[in-house]
């Protein structure tokens, strides 16, 4: 069985911050899990209440994402151009970071697009 | 004749025994800043500087006779909020414990931190906290009666907000160690006016330990309070936590702090041995069982 893309992508933006969630969540910080619970509990009471809830609650969580993303990458060309004295933020907003928001920024406008609403049948 | 050769020989007795009874681990801590300074130029701020900072302090240990560990932690970000973008702090405590010399005895956490600011050498900040605890461990492990164990800890991370110390804090609570006091050393190597003020934050039940023993080797003391460095990370979990360092808000603070001119050069290492000894003193009533 093939999953549909629209379906992994979604799959793997919320496993992506449920891994975050559980790391932070066994180093005392809980914020990061609280959050995907309640992305995680918000979307599966969005599917119950049907009426295309649950695809206006992906689509608004892909808006999350992109935010998410520039958030992302404008925290790291600040840290590029305003210097900082945290080594810990230097080394972790380089290249790698970068591509990672570019991922989660193309990922939440994919899901925007992928989850828009089906045009309902045409009665003639 | 007989006389005067006695009189020159008297002075000189006098004038060696009294620089040796005033500074007598001056010269091992500048030997021991210089070989920091070397081995981590040009700073240990990065985590490349401070993984080689780690392994050369591990080696310090040993010299000294204490098996030196490496404990590395993983820390949430100063602020909650940075948790949902940044990676956790990865950091390298490095740590040596004297046993006591009696069963079930509390623990006495001796701290400093030697990471650095970026670019700078750290030589005051916190070098020579490094090499005060240094000193101190090798003088408490020397000591035949030891009332309680003493845990040397040279934390990282401390310039990105005390991370280390409240890494190991946790991780000796969540052990459920049993914590006597924490004493630490943040910056006490400048002494511009040559008062040898000293400013300490203590609690109450602490204070005039330290109070007494500085009043008897004539060091001018004042006590403050402040967040700013690793006994916070200990005071936070209830645990009575000293901080010594140099005269702040005496105005007489290391104006190289932060810069690449805080070298063991500029340290006025007299002062810094004057307060490691002021510590152990201390520690050394404290682990011999002199004050309650």
């Amino acid at each position: 069985m093939r999953l549909p893309l629209k379906i992994v992508v979604l799959a793997l933006s919320l496993a992506a911050f449920a891994v975050r969630g559980v790391i932070y969540g066994l180093l005392g910080s809980v914020l990061p899990l609280a959050f995907i619970l309640g992305v995680l509990g918000l979307m599966v009471a969005a599917r119950l209440t049907g009426r295309g809830a649950g695809r206006l609650a992906v689509r608004c969580w892909g808006v999350c994402l992109v935010i998410y993303g520039l958030l992302r990458l404008g925290l790291a060309g600040l840290l590029a151009f305003a210097p900082v004295g945290s080594p810990h933020a230097i080394a972790n907003t380089g290249w790698v970071f970068m591509l990672v928001s570019a991922l989660y920024l193309a990922a939440g406008a994919y899901l925007v697009m992928a989850w828009r609403a089906r045009s309902g049948p045409v009665v003639v | 004749m007989f006389l005067r050769v006695a009189i020159w020989v008297g002075a000189l007795v006098l004038v060696t025994g009294a620089g040796q009874a005033q500074t007598p681990f001056s010269q091992t801590q500048r030997d021991f800043l210089t070989r920091l300074q070397n081995a981590t130029a040009p700073a240990r701020s990065s985590a490349s500087e401070r993984d080689i900072a780690a392994d050369f302090l591990v080696a310090e240990l040993e010299r000294r006779g204490l098996a030196g560990e490496r404990r590395t932690y993983h820390a949430p970000n100063v602020h909650p909020l940075l948790d949902l973008i940044m990676p956790p702090f990865t950091g390298v405590n490095v740590t040596a414990t004297i046993p006591a010399t009696r069963a079930s005895a509390p623990v006495i956490v001796l701290g400093a931190h030697y990471d650095s600011e970026a670019g700078s050498p750290g030589a005051d900040d916190n070098g020579s906290g490094v090499a005060a605890v240094l000193t101190i461990a090798e003088n408490l492990a020397a000591e035949p009666r030891r009332d309680f164990a003493v845990i040397l800890v040279l934390f990282d991370q401390e310039e990105e907000g005390k991370v280390g110390s409240a890494a190991y804090a946790r991780q000796l609570l969540n052990a459920g160690v049993d914590i006597h006091s924490m004493h630490s050393i943040d910056m006490a190597g400048w002494d511009s006016d040559g008062d040898g003020a000293i400013e300490i934050d203590a609690p109450d039940t602490w204070y005039p330990r330290y109070d007494r023993a500085a009043r008897s080797m004539g060091i001018p003391i004042v006590r403050v309070t402040y967040d700013s460095s690793d006994h916070v990370s200990f005071r936070n979990h209830g645990i009575d936590a000293i901080c010594l360092g140099e005269a702040f808000r005496l105005r007489d603070a290391s104006p190289h702090r932060h810069r690449p001119t805080d070298t063991a050069d500029t340290l006025n290492h007299d002062y810094l041995a004057r307060n490691t000894r002021l510590m152990l003193t201390v520690l050394l009533d404290l682990i011999r069982g002199d004050t309650p």
